[in-house]
């Protein structure tokens, strides 16, 4: 342990002393301060988890719902405007093969731009009445086949063929009945 | 040797012959409409339907396409359906066509193959009403109407065989409503021709 003036004011340092001598005349002279005048910072209280609680749930919900729509729009077969924008880009559309319903004619396809497809699409986000209502149009349209327009024509021509064979044979049969009756055929 | 080349030339003969008569029976069944040319200018509705081949290979699909109990019906109808032509003129006047002409259609049903299964004569409207057939066989291979009125005449060739019940019974029921070219006067036109 050192025993020298200058670490512990032990035995005798002149040089020390002389130096403290001519440094005296500049010594703190003021009391010392009082508490009172000493400014507390408050003390941090326990935080509230009531925030970090509120958006957590808000991002729960957040969350619930965008699965709910993404699952809606898987079981429904519709299209979310997300994918809807990509199709858009993607190619031409292909050719409706059913007769174009109401519902189908809102389909955001028709005014989204390229500059910014996913604002726009997510303005153009139907609501759920509306996601509804199209699953229920297209549950009437679930028996309706994709079909060409050759096969459409095909189809019709054979149905109308079919028809009128049918309804004259109905008139072949009526006018025989109308013989055999002795009557005569009011048709 | 020469009973051997004799014997396959007399065979080949056979088979030729036996495929050349199927061949004629299935194109017998067919109906040549040329003698009706020139109606469809006077006429005030026509209908016209020619459908076989590959077209009616595509409508037969569709009935199966068409998940439709009733469409499905009709597929089995129609099954071994090779050809229909229809032909259906209605008039603004009375007489305004040569009867003369259809009684000409009526005389190629009277060639071999064809039997007459009705024929209903009416005083009312001068009413001429003639179903025939023909068999290959015990299968029908074809079927032809005709019916001719003083404002009308239609005629309907059906090659192979059909289920007209069934077809009778789902009349209106099929995915277009049911015809009766004597009260609605519908025309055909061509794929180009159509309004989209």
């Amino acid at each position: 342990m050192k025993q020298d003036y200058l670490w512990d004011k032990t035995g005798n340092d002149a040089e020390i002393e002389r130096l403290e001598g001519l440094l005296s005349g500049f010594r703190y002279m003021d009391e010392a301060p009082n508490g009172s005048n000493v400014v507390e910072f408050p003390t941090r209280s326990k935080r509230s988890l009531k925030p970090l609680i509120f958006s957590m749930a808000a991002c729960l919900a957040v969350g619930a719902v965008a699965i709910g729509i993404w699952n809606l729009s898987s079981i429904t077969g519709e299209p979310t405007p997300l994918h809807v924008v990509h199709e858009t880009e993607a190619g031409p559309k292909p050719e409706l093969a059913v007769p174009v319903t109401p519902a189908t004619r809102e389909e955001p396809t028709l005014v989204l731009s390229k500059q910014a497809p996913v604002m726009m699409a997510k303005k153009n986000k139907p609501s759920l009445k509306q996601k509804y209502t199209a699953a229920a149009n297209k549950g009437d349209s679930v028996d309706k086949p994709r079909l060409t327009k050759e096969e459409k024509y095909a189809y019709g021509q054979l149905m109308l063929a079919l028809s009128i064979t049918s309804s004259k044979w109905q008139v072949v049969q009526d006018s025989i009945n109308g013989v055999e009756d002795g009557r005569t055929n009011d048709r | 040797m020469r009973k051997l080349i004799n014997f396959s030339f007399k065979g080949a003969l056979i088979v030729f012959g036996a495929l050349a008569v199927v061949n004629v029976s299935a194109q017998d069944a067919r109906i040549q409409f040329d003698l009706l040319k020139g109606m469809e200018t006077t006429a005030r509705d026509v209908v016209e339907v020619d459908l076989d081949g590959k077209l009616l290979d595509l409508a037969k699909r569709v009935t199966i396409k068409v998940k439709n109990d009733d469409a499905r019906k009709v597929g089995e109808a129609i099954s071994g359906l090779k050809g229909i032509y229809v032909r259906v003129y209605r008039f603004e006047n009375e007489n305004e066509y040569n009867m003369s002409v259809v009684d000409q259609l009526r005389s190629q049903l009277t060639s071999p193959g064809w039997e007459r299964l009705a024929n209903v004569r009416s005083k009312r409207n001068n009413q001429k009403v003639d179903v025939f057939t023909m068999f290959t066989g015990d299968v029908m291979s074809g079927v032809a109407v005709v019916i001719s009125e003083s404002k009308s005449v239609a005629v309907i060739n059906v090659i192979g065989p059909i289920d007209i019940e069934t077809l009778v019974e789902l009349s209106g029921r099929l995915n277009i409503p049911k015809i009766d070219i004597d009260i609605d006067h519908k025309t055909t036109k061509k794929p180009g021709t159509e309004e989209e």
